[in-house]
């Protein structure tokens, strides 16, 4: 029995085969659904990974930013005059000066100062520049919403 | 016919039973659902959202070069929960792991697990955080571990009544600490999070932080070098007089900017009892609250209020008998000799009495006291820093006043003042006339930007000429003075020593308050510092006991502060770098 087709003419759907376009309608339709969740699945992937992202490089910074503080502290115990008198006395076997000759310097030398220490909370010329996780942890949330 | 009426009659029973609790259902839901509506969302937000407060970093207290004082680190406290361990082979497994990495013996471990009572054990308070965090990592069985912040104090001991402390929740409770709790403390954040039905944090679920805003750190004025010095002053004359107390002010003469402060006794910041109530004593800043009389240091003030209102001359003679005798009162020297004919500077140097109880005749009453109001005395000096003292005298306005009370006052006696009142009074002698404003914070540097402090002139209360002219009689107190253990080889300097008589239980003591106030060198003064020695033990003199304190400090401070002594020799400076 010849095949009949749907007479709709210059439809590429007309010439198909009504079985067959069926068949071909449901592959098309499980294609695309297929594709759609695959793509749904691979963004919350994504964003979740993200997220764990966000969350493992803030855990990072806090983690830093204590370090930080630490190193400051063993810097500042370190310069605190009573060890540096602790090391002169005990361990160079420093005394103090009897008497001190002060000489003013007709041409004072010019002493190649030393790089001051940036105070910890000291703001950098023109404002303080925002992390770069910031921006990225903004665009989590808006992509999340709120609660 | 009776049956289907029954029948019906049951089932109208049921129907109106089910309806009856159907419609009470319905308010039961109206009522959930509308009118505890707030209510019921507010449990199911609590139960379903979680909030934790992130704290924020505490700012540090640091000198006037940035050094840190007091900073803020991150330590954890480590408990044992008694008999969670089940079994003795994880017990000593355990007990061994925790014995390598934190100071408890496995015995004291075992024994502090056998123990009876659910509290837990503390088995270790401030631990260092890489050991806290490589013991959280490690989840121990039984083993809690709690982060907790700490003020540490990379200088040790310095300064403890100027920083203050902070009790547990972090919050400053004295000095500093409380002052600038606002700017120090931060804001705090907080992490929004969705948890399950046991309130653990979803994994995926939503979460929101809110980070913390970290405290601002103060730059003081103190600087740490000098501190350090008083503080060793401060110990060495405790030492050495036994005193009462004894305190020590540096200050800036131009500026009103404190370079040090150390009184004692004093407390251990590092270490603060504030259940002991002989500590909560020592916590005082004596430099700010404790008052006294003070003494012929405060001759400085009726001199130079006689010098600006043109009533002496430092040549101004008067004849000194030894004694003068005032509405009824006798009125000695210190020594109870007479002088003779002496004039103003030689009334200084030998401080005599009867010459300024002669100065405030010259002057009388209202010129008098209107000089020792300008000069700041009677009124807080607004430093900043809590605890300060107004001090007090009699003025003439006052019921109780008696002319007696001017020439008592003229020589710094039946008035009290604080130390640091009098140290800021000769300051404006010492800089040209003006009264500054004592500062203890030079500024505040926070994330949001940083606040400076500029120095305060409250007003001037002397002319330069004035100013200049005192100086130069002070030098001449350090320099001829009667012990001249004030004197700095190679600097002029400028002082006056004090000694009062100490109050007792209903008047004076017997004991005396020995003092000197000087500042240097003359020509462009760098300092002025206060001496105070409440009540020595081996000497009375102020001359004696807090002279050479004063030299000890200053010969040290010019080396610091790298002032070349007059007369230093001028070399040729090297070529090359």
């Amino acid at each position: 029995m010849p095949v009949k087709s749907i007479s709709v003419s210059g439809s590429l759907l007309g010439r198909i085969p009504r079985y067959r376009s069926l068949s071909a309608l449901l592959n098309i339709s499980a294609a695309i659904i297929g594709m759609t969740s695959l793509l749904l699945l691979v963004q919350i992937s994504g964003v979740a990974s993200m997220a764990y992202e966000v969350q493992r490089l803030e855990d990072s910074r806090v983690s830093w930013q204590e370090a930080n503080y630490r190193a400051e502290t063993e810097i500042a115990r370190l310069q605190s005059l009573g060890r540096i008198e602790e090391e002169a006395t005990a361990r160079l076997k420093m005394v103090p000066a009897k008497e001190s000759i002060p000489i003013l310097l007709a041409n004072p030398i010019q002493v190649r100062t030393p790089p001051v220490e940036p105070a910890r909370s000291a703001s950098p010329k023109g404002g303080r520049a925002e992390p770069w996780w910031q921006g990225l942890a903004d665009l989590v949330n808006q992509v999340r919403g709120s609660p | 016919m009776r049956e289907p009426v029954i029948r019906y009659r049951r089932l109208v029973a049921i129907i109106g039973l089910f309806a009856a609790g159907g419609i009470a259902l319905l308010f039961q839901i109206a009522s959930i659902q509308l009118a505890q509506h707030d209510y019921y969302t507010a449990i199911a937000m609590d139960e379903h959202w979680g909030k934790k407060e992130d704290l924020a970093h505490r700012g540090a207290i640091r000198d006037r070069n940035g050094n840190p004082l007091a900073t803020t680190s991150t330590v954890y406290d480590i408990y044992l929960a008694p008999g969670a361990i089940k079994s003795t082979e994880l017990l000593s497994k355990t007990a061994k792991t925790v014995s390598s990495l934190l100071q408890v013996p496995e015995d004291k471990f075992v024994a502090l697990h056998s123990q009876p009572g659910p509290q837990a054990a503390l088995l270790q308070a401030n631990v260092p955080y890489d050991v806290g965090t490589k013991v959280t990592d490690l989840g121990l069985p039984g083993i809690r571990v709690e982060k907790a912040v700490r003020r540490t104090y990379p200088e040790g001991n310095l300064a403890p009544t100027v920083l203050g402390i902070v009790g547990k929740d972090q919050k400053g409770l004295m000095g500093m600490e409380a002052y600038y709790n606002a700017d120090l403390a931060g804001k705090s954040g907080t992490v929004i999070y969705e948890r399950d039905s046991v309130g653990n944090e979803i994994p995926l679920g939503f979460r929101e932080r809110v980070a913390p805003q970290e405290g601002a750190d103060l730059f003081l004025t103190i600087d740490r070098y000098i501190q350090r010095l008083a503080e060793r002053e401060v110990d060495q004359a405790m030492k050495q007089h036994q005193p009462k107390t004894a305190t020590i002010i540096v200050m800036d003469p131009k500026t009103g900017a404190i370079l040090a402060m150390a009184s004692r006794p004093s407390f251990d910041v590092t270490q603060p009892n504030l259940s002991d109530a002989s500590q909560m004593d020592r916590m005082r800043n004596r430099a700010v609250s404790d008052l006294y009389e003070p003494g012929s240091t405060f001759k400085i003030i009726a001199m130079a209020a006689a010098l600006q209102e043109g009533k002496v001359t430092p040549q101004s003679t008067m004849t000194d008998k030894g004694y003068v005798v005032k509405y009824g009162w006798t009125i000695t020297n210190w020594d109870g000799r007479g002088n003779g004919l002496v004039n103003m500077t030689e009334v200084l140097k030998y401080s005599i009495n009867v010459g300024m109880v002669w100065v405030s005749d010259q002057l009388g009453p209202d010129p008098f006291y209107k000089y020792v109001r300008s000069f700041g005395f009677g009124q807080p000096t607004s430093i900043d820093i809590n605890g300060e003292a107004a001090g007090q005298y009699r003025r003439p306005e006052d019921d109780d006043w008696s002319p007696i009370d001017l020439a008592t006052n003229s020589f710094g006696q039946a008035i009290n003042v604080s130390p640091l009142q009098m140290i800021t009074a000769v300051s404006a002698v010492a800089n040209g006339g003006k009264l500054m404003r004592p500062y203890l914070v030079e500024k505040v540097v926070g994330p949001t930007g940083v606040r400076v402090f500029r120095p305060v002139e409250v007003r001037r209360v002397l002319s330069p000429e004035t100013a200049r002219t005192l100086s130069g009689m002070l030098k001449k107190v350090v320099d001829e003075g009667l012990t001249k253990l004030a004197r700095v080889p190679g600097y002029d300097m400028a002082g006056k020593t004090g000694t009062a008589q100490a109050m007792g239980v209903g008047g004076y003591s017997g004991q005396t308050i020995a003092s000197f106030i000087g500042f240097g060198p003359l020509e462009d003064p760098r300092f002025i510092i206060l001496v105070k020695i409440d009540e020595p033990k081996d000497d009375p003199w102020g001359s004696t006991v807090a002279s050479p304190i004063f030299r000890s400090m200053a010969e040290q401070m010019l080396v610091y502060l790298r002032v070349p002594p007059s007369g230093t020799m001028v070399a040729a400076a090297g070529a090359k770098n």
